[in-house]
Order: C-alpha cells, then sequence, then structure tokens
C-alpha cells in the first residue's frame, strides 16, 4: 500500500521537485563516481603510456612543434581579434560577450541506453546552467540538459532529441542537425536537413555552428559532410554529418558559458 | 544493517551500470547490474524487502538517466515480485536458474520501459528493430552479468552477517 502510494508520488511529481529529487540522488553519488572515474582515469593513462612507451621521444618532439605552431597562430589571432573589436566598435555593433569555457571531468553515461547523454563534473561552478553548449578539443558535443550543483548531464549531438543550428561551409547553406544514435558498428553520424538546393555541397565540408538556435554559439566546429541527397520531395537537400568530436570516447569536456562583462580590448 | 547492506549494494551496482560501456551493436543495451541485484533481493528476500529493493533501484534507474520518475519502478517490480512468487518452485541459489531469470527479466524490462517512454512522447522516433536488439543485447549480457551480482552480493551479506553461506 506504501509502496504504492510512493509510486503514485513519484509519478505526479512536479518537474521542479521531480527535478529536485534527482539532483540531491545525483549529488549523493556524484563523489564516488568522481572516485571511480579517476581510477578508471589512472588506469587507462598507465595502459596507453605503457603501449605507447616506444614512441614517447618522437611524440614529444611532435608536440614541441605543435606548440610552437599554435603559439604563433595564437599572436595572430590575438592580432585579428584586436582589429575585429576595433572594427566592431566603429560600425556601433553591440559589444559581444566573451565566452568562457568550463572544463567537466566525465563520470558516467546515460545509465539506461535510451539516450545519448553523459554526466560531467562540473565542480559546482554557478555560470554553469541548463541548455549551454559543451564543446571538446576537437568539436562541438552536445548540450547542458539538467544541472545539479556539482553535476550536468549532457545531450550529446549524436541523440535524436539534440536539434542544432548549422551552417556548411563559408557558402552561406544553413540546416538543422539532428543526431542517428548509433550504427552497430558503432559509428556516430548527424544529418542536417533543410539545406537549400540550390547550393552546392561537397563531401568533406566543415559544418559549424551557425549561432541561430540560441543555445549554441556561432562558429564551433561539428564534424564534416559525409554524403549528401535531395529529399524525396525535391525541395531540399540532406546531408550525413560525420562529428568531429569523438563522443564515444569522451574523458574531458568543456560548457561554453557566457561572461555578464562586454569584451574589451587587450 | 539488512536494508543498509542492500542500499548499498544497488547504489554501488547503479554506478557501475552508469559508468560501464553500453553494447552498441545491440540497441546500446548497458549491463543489467541494477536489475541484477533486484533479482538477488527477489529470489532471497521476503515480498516486503522484494518492493523496497525494486522501488530503491527503480528510483536510482530513474535519477541516474533522463528517465522520468518513477518509470523504472513500474518496470522492475512486476519482474521482481514474480520471481519472488516463484522463487519456491526454482533452485534459488543455482547458477542456471540466475541465467535464466536474467534472460527473461532483461528483455520484459526493455519492453515495459519502452512502452512506457513511447506512451509519454518522449521517445517516440525509436524503432521496433532498436528495442529488439537493445532487449536481446541486455538479456545477452544478463546471462554473464546476473550471476556475478548474485556472487558479488551474497558475498557482501555473508561477510556482513546477513545470510549464511550456502556449500555447494
Amino acid at each position: 500500500m506504501s509502496i504504492g502510494a510512493i509510486l503514485l508520488i513519484a509519478l505526479n511529481l512536479p518537474a521542479p521537485a521531480s527535478r529536485a529529487l534527482k539532483s540531491m540522488t545525483r549529488e549523493f553519488i556524484a563523489p564516488l563516481q568522481s572516485l571511480g572515474a579517476s581510477v578508471s582515469a589512472r588506469f587507462r593513462n598507465a595502459r596507453e603510456a605503457i603501449m605507447a612507451r616506444g614512441g614517447l621521444p618522437e611524440e614529444h618532439q611532435a608536440l614541441r612543434r605543435e606548440l610552437v605552431d599554435l603559439q604563433h597562430q595564437l599572436l595572430e589571432l590575438e592580432e585579428l581579434r584586436r582589429e575585429n573589436l576595433l572594427l566592431r566598435r566603429q560600425l556601433g555593433f553591440v559589444a559581444r560577450s566573451p565566452r568562457k569555457l568550463i572544463p567537466a571531468e566525465v563520470l558516467a553515461r546515460d545509465i539506461s541506453g535510451w539516450w545519448q547523454t553523459i554526466r560531467v563534473d562540473h565542480g559546482g561552478n554557478p555560470a554553469v546552467r541548463a541548455n549551454q553548449a559543451v564543446t571538446t578539443a576537437e568539436g562541438l558535443a552536445g548540450k547542458t540538459l539538467e544541472v545539479s550543483g556539482r553535476t550536468a548531464e549532457v545531450l550529446l549531438i549524436s541523440d535524436p532529441a539534440c536539434r542544432v543550428a548549422v551552417e556548411i561551409g563559408d557558402k552561406g547553406a544553413f540546416g538543422i542537425l539532428s543526431g542517428q544514435g548509433l550504427s552497430w558498428r558503432g559509428n556516430i553520424l548527424c544529418r542536417v536537413e533543410l539545406i537549400n538546393k540550390n547550393i552546392p555541397i561537397e563531401r568533406s565540408d566543415p559544418v559549424y555552428t551557425s549561432g541561430l538556435g540560441g543555445v549554441f554559439p556561432k562558429g564551433f566546429l561539428v564534424g564534416y559532410i559525409e554524403d549528401v541527397t535531395l529529399d524525396e520531395n525535391g525541395l531540399h537537400q540532406s546531408a550525413t554529418v560525420r562529428p568531429r568530436a569523438n563522443l564515444s570516447d569522451l574523458r574531458v569536456v568543456f560548457i561554453v558559458t557566457e561572461t555578464d562583462a562586454p569584451e574589451e580590448l587587450p | 544493517m539488512n536494508r543498509l547492506v542492500m542500499i548499498v549494494s544497488l547504489v554501488l551496482c547503479a554506478m557501475a551500470q552508469a559508468v560501464l560501456p553500453a553494447w552498441t551493436a545491440l540497441g546500446q543495451a548497458k549491463p543489467p547490474l541494477l536489475l541484477g541485484g533486484v533479482l538477488y533481493y527477489a529470489l532471497t528476500r521476503n515480498n516486503s524487502q522484494v518492493i523496497e529493493a525494486a522501488v530503491i533501484a527503480g528510483l536510482l534507474h530513474d535519477s541516474l538517466g533522463l528517465i522520468p520518475l518513477g518509470f523504472s519502478v513500474i518496470a522492475f517490480l512486476p519482474v521482481a515480485l514474480l520471481t519472488n512468487n516463484y522463487r519456491d518452485r526454482v533452485f534459488g541459489d543455482h547458477w542456471f536458474t540466475h541465467i535464466m531469470l536474467g534472460v527473461a527479466s532483461a528483455a520484459l524490462v526493455t519492453f515495459i520501459l519502452y512502452l512506457l517512454l513511447v506512451s509519454s512522447g518522449l521517445r517516440g522516433g525509436i524503432r521496433m528493430p532498436f528495442v529488439l536488439s537493445k532487449a536481446v543485447g541486455m538479456s545477452l549480457m544478463g546471462i554473464v552479468i546476473i550471476p556475478l551480482v548474485f556472487k558479488c552480493i551474497e558475498r557482501l551479506d555473508y561477510l556482513l552477517g546477513n545470510v549464511e553461506l550456502k556449500e555447494v
């Protein structure tokens, strides 16, 4: 009888109460999961170090070269940013809020396998809220859904429920990207629909966020075009996209937040 | 003590289930560790403790994912109660029973959850082949996982003095 009552209450809880209860459970389990994640990361790192032992000096050299290249690129980008900001001011554009990336460690994946989600530990950062873009060093990963004190559920772009407004290369072709889940081989693919049929789209064209949906800021790399087809009604094109980020092996992600302070000249 | 061990075992099962990877080739099936915990209590405890285990496991399952609170309780309860009802007619401590129970209940829980998610409009786009492959994946994993979960919780119960270990 009492169990029936508990079940009825649980099923009919208002959304905020249900979220609070879920959040409480996640907070309770988060430290244990964090411990588990760090232990498993240590094992994985140790294994990778052993496997790659032979090639470490070469890898070190390559990374040093890459670092020098990136430092040069950074200097150039800083100069361009300064120039861009000056021009925007001269044209009287509204000042943009600078983005801030909050690193978050991946604690777990969806427990049921019905969704494509991950749970991340954002360390209790108050700037993290629902519906913020989540990215990796390689490309866009998803968006935050339910945020509790220390953890956040992230819906990956591979989930059919995640929709992203995208732009293909610099061709002026826009569309809506949604996840297609995983194939039986484990490949993650997404699909962009409603692309203007008169714009030629080619394989390997980069796909970026267009910033039109409101959740994902403009300019984040999502992936590359795999193939393009004309819709059945012949009005639009659709394209398959391979995400750039390795969504099946995420360890650290970055939650994109915006600061209140306007962007200033360095 | 008994209840505390139950909660701790189910929390550990939930944590491990969340961390372990899904079987992508078979409908993103996850290892049914929580279900294993529920089935262990269904075979070894009385009716009220079985219901408690199913409710705790269900709420944990829903809290650590996007499934609405209470759905997994609806999926776990009938499986747990059916198992508990027939526990005197099966060899409750035999690995073959655990395997068969794992296969049947993993598939049943998958279908119940699918029906609940579709009827609530949360996963409307899911195709039946995906659900079938998920059920097969869960059942196959149940063959290995559920006897393992039984052994682990049984050992924990024994170490804490809740049960006496049976000689097989």
